[in-house]
């Protein structure tokens, strides 16, 4: 049975201890809407897509958290001098794949942030 | 340049400490932009950051400040295409192109686009068009200012990558005050290019895009 559960609430992240069901941390993660989560639960973590449309400008806005909600850490992006951001993240066969801005599909190291392969999509 | 050296230029990270200063020219421009990229992946005192930033925006520039009149030249010289969209989208090509053309590097492993890039400021809501499908999202920077008719047309005059299935077109509301850069599709991926393509400097909100509406594969024969 899965101890954590995370939910995505009118824009904020729930976090909650499905023994007793109380909540372990709620909120707006670096104050930015959350637009789409990915349960990882065998890792005891979720990937969250922060709004894209928060920010101008270069905007780190996939990232990791904990059962705490702390964040663990920030996907590297593509092109991060040219306003990149992410606009969609999803699993696939256990990898974790997103698309940015500047037009690749990459795949994403769950336990780092860090990318793993890139395609050009245009 | 090889796609190797295009990887080390925008990915390898490099502490800002360890710029050598005695470097000069490309090499000094490679190491401020990696010292960049240290600093977007792991954070920096702002102040080190934004130096390097100012260091880094002589490198971008690829033309100096150009008089009006020069860059009226340029975008003549781009050729018709590019003029006569400009004329399509109501841009007025000396009171819009802004006095400095940017050239941003090239996000891709092979340079984009062919003949000069005009970097000009949209003045009114423009609608243009967002070719995708397959590995391509839905939104996304590349865009084009003309309706493809078909896959097969938009895949050849834009050279598109083979992931991009370019079974969905979507038409792109983009604001004024958006900064755009415009020029011919380079012969990329086995395409031939040739279409005028719009590369968005600025991020536009995701709800500028539209639902994507199925692209003929094909023109149907005429009856």
């Amino acid at each position: 049975m899965e101890i954590y559960k995370f939910i995505l609430e009118n824009g904020n992240l729930v976090i909650i201890n499905s023994l007793d069901n109380s909540v372990i941390w709620q909120g707006k993660p670096n104050n930015s809407i959350v637009k789409q989560i990915v349960e990882l639960p065998e890792m005891e973590m979720c990937i969250v897509l922060l709004d894209p449309d928060q920010r101008k400008g270069t905007f780190r806005n996939l990232i990791a958290m904990d059962t705490n909600g702390y964040i663990l850490w920030k996907a590297e992006l593509p092109d991060p001098l040219g306003g990149d951001v992410y606009l969609d993240v999803s699993l696939q066969d256990d990898f974790l794949v997103a698309h940015s801005w500047s037009g690749f599909k990459v795949i994403i190291d769950t336990k780092s942030g860090r990318i793993l392969s890139k395609k050009f999509t245009k | 340049m090889s796609s190797n050296d295009i990887d080390d230029y925008y990915f390898t990270q490099r502490h800002p400490s360890e710029i050598n200063t005695n470097a000069r020219g490309d090499e000094y421009a490679k190491q401020v932009k990696q010292a960049l990229n240290y600093c977007e992946a792991n954070g920096c005192n702002p102040d080190v950051e934004a130096a390097l930033r100012q260091e880094y925006r002589p490198f971008q520039m690829k033309m100096p400040g150009t008089l009006r009149e020069q860059t009226y030249m340029m975008a003549v010289a781009s050729g018709p295409e590019i003029a006569s969209v400009l004329m399509l989208l109501g841009i007025d090509i000396l009171d819009a192109i802004d006095d400095q053309l940017l050239s941003l590097p090239s996000p891709s492993y092979q340079n984009p686009w062919q003949g000069e890039i005009l970097s000009i400021t949209i003045e009114h809501d423009t609608v243009m068009y967002r070719v995708w499908g397959g590995d391509a999202a839905q939104t996304g920077k590349w865009l084009t200012p003309i309706r493809p008719s078909t896959q097969a047309e938009a895949r050849s005059l834009l050279a598109l990558p083979p992931n991009n299935s370019a079974i969905y077109i979507s038409e792109v509301h983009v604001p004024a005050g958006t900064r755009i850069q415009i020029g011919v599709a380079a012969p990329n991926f086995g395409q031939p290019g040739g279409a005028v393509q719009v590369e968005l400097i600025d991020r536009i909100p995701t709800s500028a895009f539209g639902p994507g509406e199925p692209l003929p594969r094909a023109l149907l024969p005429r009856p």
